[in-house]
């Protein structure tokens, strides 16, 4: 069985880090997003199993799209991927919905471990 | 090549915080050239401990980039996160480091190696260039602690000089501080605006080959093959404002334990000498901060609102 990931991230850079992370693994990447207005859409458009949304975004910040995206479907699986790791972001995120975070710049072993972690039974 | 007459060359030689290589160009007793060659002859030879651990079959490349990439989050040696994560035991490392300690070629020994300056010459420069090179420092070390933002700078300046050493391999020194003064000409600026508590800009300016080395380094730090352009391209730039990013990510993070409320906005970059914007209306005072590496140099420019300091 293979997780439908969508990855968010300005950075063109992070977001080919996360294709090439999760290649040949049981994560498929279906969609990417620059922007936090974007990921809702690609959200409601392909309905994906996980989703990595990073906080500092042009056009609608991380939070703001969590929230969005948890209003969507309150099971959504959110995990944040951000340098920023202040007790304030992480905590409001995960007040929000978010399952889990992880800091920049992170390795391939730590992003396949998170996954894993909060993976759909 | 030795005795030449440059304007550096006084009786007093010239305070300011730089690489024996760059002390002995300035002195006239070797060439840019020569320096360069004796640079390239030193990276072809001194093996990082990693690429010795991986030309003995100690490491393998996974592993190498596992530990370079926890690395980027602490202050620990190569050799201490190998060791940690149970890839090199205690012994391999002692004598890991002993053959890289011995095999260990220093930019002077290079120098007379290649034959730009002789021992006798270079062992004078080097006593002289140790006593400037310390009242350089304490010169620098006092302009830092005297800035009304040296809770913000310091830390920058930190972060700066670990992620370009982690991250790119490339040593920075500080080797000036200024306020309010225009910078040297840099091709680029890469910069991300703070909003807050006590809201600043940060700006890293550097020249375009600069650039191209960093985007290469910080791809590689980050297992990505892509290859890139032999010129800046919207590429590059994404590659420097995401190094950017992460570098104010991590700034925030510290400054947010210090008590100071932070909210990044998206990373910007722009050409040549250009004022990086703020997030505040009104005056703007601007710290500059000049690092030098053996090759090369930039600069950092921390933009404060006046007043911050005493709020």
């Amino acid at each position: 069985m293979s997780y439908r990931v969508l990855a968010v991230d300005d950075s063109l850079l992070m977001r080919r880090k996360v294709e090439k992370s999760l290649k040949d693994t049981e994560f498929e990447l279906v969609a990417t997003a620059g922007d936090g207005e974007a990921a809702v859409e690609q959200f409601k458009e392909v309905a994906p199993d996980l989703v990595l949304l990073d906080i500092v975004m042009p056009k609608m910040d991380g939070p703001s799209a969590l929230k969005q995206i948890m209003s969507l479907d309150g099971s959504a699986r959110v995990i944040m991927v951000s340098s920023l790791g202040t007790d304030e972001a992480v905590t409001a995120c995960l007040e929000a919905g978010a399952l889990r975070f992880i800091q920049k710049p992170f390795t391939t072993e730590l992003l396949l471990k998170t996954l894993r972690a909060v993976c759909p039974s | 090549m030795t005795g030449a007459t440059t304007d550096a060359q006084t009786s007093e030689p010239q305070v300011s915080v730089q690489f024996l290589g760059q002390f002995l160009v300035s002195q006239g007793h070797v060439t840019r050239d020569e320096l360069e060659a004796a640079l390239d002859f030193q990276e072809e030879n001194n093996l990082p401990l990693g690429a010795l651990a991986l030309s003995k079959g100690l490491l393998n490349e996974r592993q190498l980039l596992i530990v370079h990439a926890q690395q980027m989050n602490t202050e620990d040696r190569f050799g201490e996160v190998a060791v940690r994560r149970g890839f090199l035991t205690r012994h391999q490392l002692d004598e890991l480091l002993r053959e890289q300690k011995e095999a260990r070629i220093l930019i002077g020994d290079a120098l007379v190696r290649a034959g730009a300056v002789d021992a006798d010459t270079l062992a004078v420069a080097v006593q002289q260039y140790r006593v400037v090179q310390e009242r350089a420092q304490e010169q620098v070390d006092a302009e830092l602690r005297a800035l009304p933002d040296a809770h913000l700078i310091s830390p920058a300046i930190q972060l700066t000089t670990r992620l370009l050493l982690r991250m790119c391999g490339l040593v920075a020194k500080v080797a000036a501080v200024s306020q309010d003064t225009r910078l040297a000409h840099f091709d680029y600026a890469l910069w991300q605006e703070v909003e807050g508590t006590r809201p600043f800009t940060y700006a890293l300016h550097l020249d375009g080959i600069d650039l191209l080395d960093l985007s290469e380094a910080v791809l590689y730090a980050l297992d990505d093959e892509t290859a890139l352009p032999d010129e800046v391209d919207p590429m590059v730039l994404d590659v420097g404002k995401e190094f950017v990013n992460i570098l104010v990510g991590h700034l925030c993070t510290w400054l947010d334990r210090e008590g100071h409320r932070t909210t990044p906005l998206p990373p910007g970059s722009g050409e040549g000498n250009l004022d990086p914007p703020s997030c505040w209306e009104g005056a703007v005072r601007r710290i500059n901060v000049r690092l030098v590496m053996p090759r090369t140099a930039m600069a950092v420019s921390i933009l404060v609102k006046p007043g911050d300091e005493t709020a």
